[in-house]
């Protein structure tokens, strides 16, 4: 991925930090688009003090103007973009909960996080990535392709973003643009408040993972976004990746 | 008698309406109130709450309630998408679906007359395939296939049960422009022959929905267009 650029909205941690991390290793220039930039500086700079060309900027992407400007500055200063992921979600509110009893205004957020940021990325970065022939893409879950009694709202928005990569990778075929899902599970900040709460989770979930135990970010999850971002993976579009070592497998 | 109530508008939802009665349902149409490009800000959740209670005054607890959400007929491509558009296109409907699901509850589970009613979405294959100029729409109505599986999961242990139905593109739309990819309004790509009707091929899949002897399928989707879309 020499010479390559990426930007991954809620890079600062977990998931997205992992993709990042994955993908500089592999050459390319990173960017990690963060809300809260004293999480994100000091996470570029960790992997900077490894000799990997990483950057914060900060983007909160349920406003347009930071999405914009985040991928503006991106190409400004490294003059493309390859691959750009849309990792960010609404802080901790997951929609937990019996439906008729949800947080209408957490709902929003989540909306305002997942879908209309979905539909902002692709906005604002579709010039470039048609111009680098690149790569978009979203993270879904298999919340979202099975439902889920427990975080059904969740399941909603990411299984729209699941359709979303499908559309998008019809329409978009046309400009050499690809656009892939991926539907993750690895042990992220939030994962690691879940097993506080509930320490017999983490137990649960490695017995029902084929591979007997829950993913990392960057060693597990990272090399995927790799495959997605470079051309490995020139001829795959409208795809959804599941990387939680085979515990859903109902594609 | 089964007692259906019919949420929605239009071309296609007054076909169904003809198909339900037919099939011998008493049936009550709901109109959401939302207006097409409202703005999702504004748009009031618990609406059609007011509706349904109209409608179950005159009608009595729904053995069937029967959701086909709002969702804009023509294409537009993502870049070229106005806010606005995409709001109606995406959010609105997935506001509608829950404003519905929150509304609706208190009438299909056990604790109410009918001992347990089913909640079925009709939704174009769109959601499942993705459609080029159809973006927002798929999506919103993937999102809802979601929600009706989580609300399955939920309602179970109550009696309520959902269902999706998903139809072809061509019929959803009922004569508007339909989503362009995929050939899939030519009805030679059916296995069928032909891509369905609302009256004589989806409306008796919604009585058999209806009926006891279904009782024990929930969360599931059923694909009912002559056999265009055979991935699931």
């Amino acid at each position: 991925m020499e010479g390559r650029v990426a930007l991954v909205t809620g890079g600062a941690s977990g998931i997205g930090l992992g993709m990042a991390t994955a993908m500089a290793r592999y050459g390319a220039s990173v960017v990690l688009a963060c809300l809260r930039t004293e999480t994100g500086e000091p996470a570029a700079a960790t992997l900077r003090e490894a000799g990997l060309d990483v950057r914060c900027v900060r983007c909160d992407v349920t406003v347009t103007d930071d999405v914009f400007a985040a991928i503006a500055t991106t190409v400004e200063e490294f003059g493309r973009l390859d691959c750009l992921i849309h990792n960010a979600v609404a802080g901790t509110f997951m929609g937990a909960g019996p439906i008729t009893e949800t947080s209408l205004d957490g709902w929003q957020m989540l909306v305002a996080s997942s879908l209309r940021a979905s539909f902002d990325c692709a906005r604002a970065g579709h010039a470039a990535l048609q111009k680098a022939k690149g790569s978009l893409v979203l993270l879904t879950s298999a919340a979202g392709m099975e439902g889920s009694a427990a975080i059904p709202l969740y399941g909603v928005v990411k299984a729209a973003q699941r359709t979303l990569v499908k559309g998008l990778a019809a329409e978009w075929g046309p400009d050499g643009i690809r656009v892939n899902s991926v539907a993750p599970l690895a042990l992220t900040p939030a994962f690691d408040t879940a097993i506080a709460a509930d320490p017999s989770l983490i137990k649960r979930l490695e017995a029902s993972t084929p591979l007997g135990r829950i993913g990392d970010p960057a060693d597990d999850i990272g090399p995927v976004a790799v495959f997605l971002a470079s051309d490995l993976s020139r001829h795959v579009t409208g795809q959804t990746l599941v990387v939680d070592g085979g515990g859903f497998r109902g594609l | 008698m089964i007692r259906t109530l019919l949420v929605g508008a239009g071309a296609f939802v007054d076909a169904l309406y003809e198909g339900l009665e037919a099939q011998g349902h008493t049936v009550a149409v709901v109109v959401p109130l939302r207006k097409p490009n409202a703005d999702v800000a504004s748009y009031d959740l618990d609406t059609p709450a007011t509706g349904l209670d109209a409608a179950v005054g005159l009608l009595g607890y729904p053995n069937l309630v029967i959701h086909v959400p709002a969702v804009p007929e023509g294409p537009t491509d993502v870049i070229n998408q106005a806010v606005e558009d995409w709001i109606a296109a995406c959010e609105a409907p997935l506001d509608e679906a829950l404003a519905v699901v929150r509304a609706v509850q208190p009438l299909l589970v056990d604790r109410s007359p009918t001992g347990g009613g089913r909640l079925v979405w009709v939704l174009p294959t769109t959601a499942l395939s993705g459609s080029a100029g159809f973006v927002a729409t798929g999506a919103a109505c993937e999102g809802i296939r979601a929600l009706a599986k989580g609300a399955a999961k939920q309602w179970g242990s109550d009696g309520a049960t959902t269902s999706v139905l998903m139809v072809d593109p061509g019929v959803f739309f009922a004569g508007c422009e339909a989503p362009r990819a995929d050939g899939m309004r030519d009805p030679g790509l059916a296995a069928l022959g032909r891509v369905g009707d609302p009256v004589s091929d989806l409306a008796p899949l919604l009585d058999l929905l209806a009926d006891p002897r279904a009782a024990f399928t929930t969360g599931g989707t059923i694909v009912a267009d002559g056999g265009t879309w055979m991935a699931l």
